[in-house]
């Protein structure tokens, strides 16, 4: 909302800077309340000056030099205009001053003759788009006087913020009501007399609402002999102060009033409206209508319009018709007051993207009871202007006048609410001040003003009051803020250890959308009927939610890669969802990627890519850290390479997967590495916890140590092995490594050699070497004749 | 034989040799040639017996005494020799010291969550406890049961995102206010992190998902003043001593009254800059008393309880408190920004 601040004035008398009022109102609950910078300092270089001489000149004979008083000083001007002419006042562009159309004014040289300035144009002088002729100013300004203070356009100007339950707030006496309140000062509201006839509105047009409920009241009154023209200087000026385009003197009134009260007007053209009849209703199915804008816009029966009885003539609150728009030959007017519902004008302009100013605050609510107030202020604006004639009784279809309402306020309970100790005698003051009607008692009976929708109980009450009292006038309690005992939740503590130890790893932490594209979902054979689906989404990049992290990660892993960096290691811990059929589910995942060099170039070793067991390192070591042993299963989706990937399983049963993505979806992303992700379900985590295991005693006997090298078919899993070695040694084995891998000579191709440390340990005993060479026999046995493998003899 | 004449030849011919020893292995060889088994003073004491009686005493302690200096001194060299030894097996080892460490890879955390867990933190402090809700909520947790009227312009297609009937991508944390008092009496304190959805088209200020951070409080007796003094301490904690904080009246449809929350500019500390657009003030959160509908929607009774409830964007802090500008940069996950910060 602008706040012109000299036309505010016209309402409150406040002896303060613009700048004060701003923080005032800032206190008062208008946000970035700011005094902008002037629009009009384009015009920093223009002038007033009156035509002192008009000759033709001597060698081009369309062209004038024209001798420009300028109260200082006298200049010469060549000018092409028709209108100027001796006496004529107009605006004139001094060198350095910037026309409207761009080019900046300098001393020139015209056929022979020097003009030291420019007479303008509207278009020249950036206040209206006619080219042809010279702006001609009223007689009475001072030549010599800045063009910006003559036509009083120097006025500070403040910008703020009005919330959307404020609607009786955007118009300047709804302001000037807050700061009047604010600085107890007398709050000025014109009272409009204009000047009646006798004729009667409703002897001359004829008002129907079929739809109440839209249209709950409508009033209207009639002028004629209207004369429609320009506005005056003064009424142009402060319209364009409140970001509004002059049209001519009917709309500007309309606009006048609609900036000063907040309730929106409309004006037709009378003669114009079909069988002046004007009937209030639905659009129909398929209906069009061309509005003010020139543009076409389709109705539907969710839309109200104005109709005459042909066809319609606005779409209500919205915007106004080309076929009964107010023009330059209109004489007879209607000025519609009216009142529509809120959610109706939201929509409909929405809907159809006419943001107009008249939608905006329809939307927000006007007072209902404010329509024979505005319609006469309106009537008296145009009058004053054109002398026309206004109709006595206006036309005002109120079928269900609104009962007044009443709201019971305590004002203990309201210091309670508050934390304050206000007495009761200056709660009732602030209310007055902002027209409520106090009537006290044991409670507060308080008559809230019709403008006012948005108050209706207590604690809206308790706002107003607090708004006057001072926000900042509220003592902060901080004694009370230590009262009970606060507690992390389960899945904010569990994803925060996992997230500080993957960080001690070198993981770094990404974000990533929870929104993808259906492309992604299908190169990942990730569709399917689970999948949720945004409805109405931005674009089609975002419009289905995520059921996995990696499309995510892999994006990361990819741009990290692109903008050159060497080694990426990254994680995220974040939402997947999914549906049933009746039902939406949650889940939460932890995501791993690696891609590029493990480690750089450096002088104590040679660089090392990142490869598939430095993923599996890390998750095994966080997963063991929560104590939950898993399988990797050699299996996994169609985008992991069919060699190089696993399902990560526990007894529970799957818990994810792991493994290098597919080089051809690798490559699909443009990425020119190898790039390794690991995603497990991160429930099962937080629901285990951070528990704390129980102390194991410490090891009395001591431990026997084997080396068991065997060289098998390369098929063969190193898991086999294992889990032949963990089977025949049974209880008694502490622990099993694989601690080396090798092919080549002098092994046989197509096999491999595998090395492994064993350590046998009893509880309660020393073990004997019998048993162990008992145990050592059964597993060489096994693995020969199970896995097709042979020992080689190792020394211990 | 003179054997006391004989003992003083051993032993100045056996220091001689003692300081020319270089190695341990020299020192060795001394010893075994002199005092031995079959060294030579040794041997000069096996021929005590030979001594007259009178005398041996005498002779006795004169050898005796050389055999303990012989053997002091080989002794003291050996540790000489072994010391030098020793140091230059240092000397030897020496490395360069100011070649660089073998570098651990160390990660970060995103900003966006250290500042929420950071922020989350201060209120467990000040006893809120940690409740999440659900991204995908019903349109009556995120409107309705919050006041929202059925027209307001956040429910429709144009600014929420919907994904089937009466459910959409919640706009903010607050339906998780109305799933905890549904899911207890009062007193209830608690605090709401999480994502939340928008249909704003991204630009340097909005993105379509954001995090939130939610507080509630609902006891007896709660009021405006408690929630000033709560959110003056968050301001103090998070954003320094320092930190003046301002309330300025605003408008929620779920809290009665409502205000802003402002915090003396982090960069002119309130003089005026361009971060704070010369106001010395700079808006980080939106709060205010429960409206009493809302207690109604949840079965509380609104005239025995008051509570306060506050919503901020936890990017809008980080960026605050990163120096970032544009909002996106945050997730554009660019490792040489995130380990930067």
């Amino acid at each position: 909302m602008r706040i012109p601040f000299g036309w505010l004035q016209n309402y409150v008398k406040i002896d303060v800077s613009p700048q004060e009022a701003c923080l005032h109102l800032i206190m008062l609950g208008f946000s970035d309340a700011e005094v902008i910078p002037n629009e009009w300092e384009c015009l920093d270089n223009f002038v007033v000056g009156r035509a002192t001489e008009v000759k033709p000149h001597p060698k081009a004979p369309h062209l004038k030099v024209v001798r420009v008083n300028l109260g200082y000083t006298d200049m010469t001007s060549v000018c092409g205009a028709p209108n100027v002419v001796e006496g004529g006042t107009y605006a004139v562009a001094l060198p350095g001053a910037r026309l409207g159309g761009g080019q900046t004014v300098s001393r020139a040289e015209i056929d022979g003759v020097a003009s030291d300035c420019v007479l303008c144009s509207g278009w020249e002088a950036w206040l209206d788009d006619s080219k042809d002729t010279l702006l001609e100013l009223d007689h009475d300004l001072v030549p010599g006087a800045r063009l910006l203070e003559a036509l009083g356009l120097d006025e500070p100007v403040i910008e703020a913020e009005v919330t959307p339950n404020r609607g009786d707030c955007l118009g300047l006496i709804g302001i000037a009501r807050e700061l009047a309140a604010v600085f107890g000062k007398e709050l000025i509201i014109p009272e409009p007399a204009p000047k009646y006839c006798d004729a009667d509105t409703s002897e001359v047009v004829s008002v129907e609402i079929s739809d109440v409920e839209g249209c709950p009241r409508y009033g209207a009154i009639a002028l004629e002999g209207v004369r429609v023209r320009s506005s005056s200087a003064s009424m142009r000026a402060r319209l364009r102060l409140a970001g509004l385009r002059p049209i001519n003197n009917v709309v500007d009134a309309a606009n006048f009033v609609m900036f000063e009260t907040g309730h929106p007007l409309h004006a037709f053209d009378l003669d114009r409206i079909t069988d002046s009849s004007v009937i209030v209703r639905r659009a129909r199915e398929q209906e069009k209508i061309e509005a003010i804008d020139g543009k076409q816009y389709n109705l539907t029966p969710d839309d109200l319009v104005i109709a005459d009885a042909a066809r319609p003539i606005a779409i209500a609150g919205v915007i106004g018709g080309k076929n009964s728009e107010v023009s330059d030959k209109t004489s007879r007017v209607l000025v519609e007051g009216a009142f529509f519902e809120k959610s109706l004008i939201w929509r409909t302009s929405k809907r159809l993207t006419i943001p107009s100013e008249a939608a905006y605050r329809f939307a927000r609510g006007v007072d209902i009871e404010a329509i024979p107030y505005v319609l006469a202020r309106a009537a008296e604006i145009i009058q004053e202007d054109t002398g026309c004639r206004v109709a006595r009784s206006r036309v005002d279809v109120y079928p269900q006048p609104r009962p007044a309402r009443y709201v019971i306020a305590s004002p203990k309970r309201i210091n309670k609410l508050l934390g304050t100790s206000i007495p009761e005698q200056e709660i009732c003051d602030y209310l007055e001040r902002l027209g409520f009607v106090v009537t006290p008692g044991r409670e507060l009976d308080i008559s809230v003003p019709t403008r006012r929708d948005d108050v209706e109980a207590e604690a809206d009450i308790a706002e107003e009051v607090a708004r006057l009292y001072g926000y900042d006038r509220i003592p902060p309690a901080e004694d009370r803020a230590c009262r009970s005992h606060g507690k992390i939740s389960q899945n904010m503590l569990v994803s925060g250890y996992v997230r500080r130890v993957l960080k001690g790893m070198g993981f770094t932490e990404v974000v990533t959308d929870t929104m993808v594209s259906p492309e992604t979902l299908e190169l990942f054979n990730m569709t399917g009927p689970e999948v949720v689906e945004i409805r109405n989404p931005v674009g089609v990049n975002a419009s289905l939610m995520r059921t996995s992290l990696i499309p995510g990660i892999l994006d990361v892993l990819v741009r990290n890669e692109y903008r050159g960096e060497e080694g990426v290691a990254v994680f995220e811990v974040g939402k997947v969802y999914s549906r049933t059929e009746d039902n939406f589910i949650e889940g939460c995942h932890l995501v791993l990627g690696l891609s590029g060099l493990r480690e750089a170039r450096a002088w104590y070793g040679r660089s090392r890519s990142f490869d598939f067991f430095d993923i599996k390192g890390v998750l095994e070591a966080v997963l063991a850290d929560f104590g939950i042993s898993v399988n990797f299963e050699p299996d996994g989706p169609a985008f992991l390479h069919p060699g190089r990937s696993a399902l990560v399983q526990t007894d529970g049963g799957e818990l994810g997967l792991i493994g290098e993505i597919l080089p051809d979806i690798a490559s699909h992303y443009g990425s020119k590495r190898r790039l390794y992700v690991a995603e497990i379900d991160f429930e099962p985590l937080v629901q285990r916890g951070l528990v704390a295991r129980r102390m194991r005693q410490r090891p009395r006997y001591p431990a026997v140590k084997r080396d068991i090298a065997v060289v098998v078919p390369k098929t063969v899993l190193d898991m086999e092995i294992r889990s032949v070695i963990l089977h025949e040694g049974g209880d008694l084995i502490e622990s099993v490594e694989t601690f080396d891998l090798y092919e080549g000579r002098p092994i046989p191709k197509g096999k491999k050699s595998l090395a492994y440390a064993i350590a046998f340990r009893h509880p309660s005993r020393t073990l004997k070497e019998s048993e162990i060479d008992e145990i050592q026999q059964k597993i060489e046995m096994r693995i020969s004749k199970e896995l097709g493998g042979s020992i080689r003899k190792q020394s211990q | 034989m003179d054997l006391h004449n004989e003992a003083v030849k051993i032993r100045e011919a056996a220091a001689k040799a003692i300081q020319a020893c270089r190695t341990t292995e020299d020192i060795e060889a001394v010893r075994v040639k002199y005092v031995g088994r079959k060294g030579r003073l040794t041997q000069l004491l096996r021929k005590l017996g030979d001594v007259p009686a009178e005398q041996r005493k005498e002779a006795g302690r004169i050898l005796n005494e050389t055999k303990e200096e012989l053997t002091s001194l080989l002794t003291s060299r050996r540790s000489e020799i072994e010391e030098s030894v020793r140091q230059q097996v240092r000397a030897s080892e020496t490395i360069d010291v100011t070649l660089p460490g073998r570098k651990p890879r160390l990660g970060k955390l995103h900003p966006t969550l250290r500042v929420l867990d950071e922020i989350v933190n201060v209120f467990i402090g000040l006893g809120f406890a940690v409740v999440e809700g659900p991204e995908i909520e019903t349109e009556y947790n995120n409107f309705d049961a919050l006041n929202f009227p059925p027209w307001h312009p956040s429910r429709d297609d144009f600014d929420s995102f919907y994904v089937a009937e009466g459910y959409v991508l919640r706009t903010h944390t607050s339906p998780a206010q109305i799933r905890v008092m549904k899911s207890q009496d009062p007193p209830v304190r608690v605090i709401v992190p999480g994502r939340c959805y928008r249909r704003d088209t991204p630009d340097a200020s909005h993105l379509m998902s954001f995090f939130q951070i939610e507080g509630l409080y609902v006891d007896h007796d709660v009021s405006l003043a408690d929630l000033k003094g709560t959110l003056a301490i968050f301001a103090r904690e998070v954003f320094g001593p320092q930190t003046k904080i301002r309330f300025r009246p605003h408008y929620f449809p779920f809290t009665e009254p409502s205000a802003e929350l402002d915090i003396s500019c982090l960069v002119c500390a309130g003089k005026g800059c361009r971060l704070c657009k010369h106001s010395g003030w700079l808006e980080v959160l939106g709060c205010g008393m429960v409206h009493p509908n809302v207690f109604k929607h949840v079965g509380y009774d609104h005239r025995a309880v008051t509570g306060f409830a506050f919503g901020l964007g936890v990017e809008r802090i980080a960026m605050l408190k990163y120096g970032i500008a544009d909002i996106r940069t945050l997730y554009e996950n660019d490792v040489r920004v995130l380990n930067g910060l």
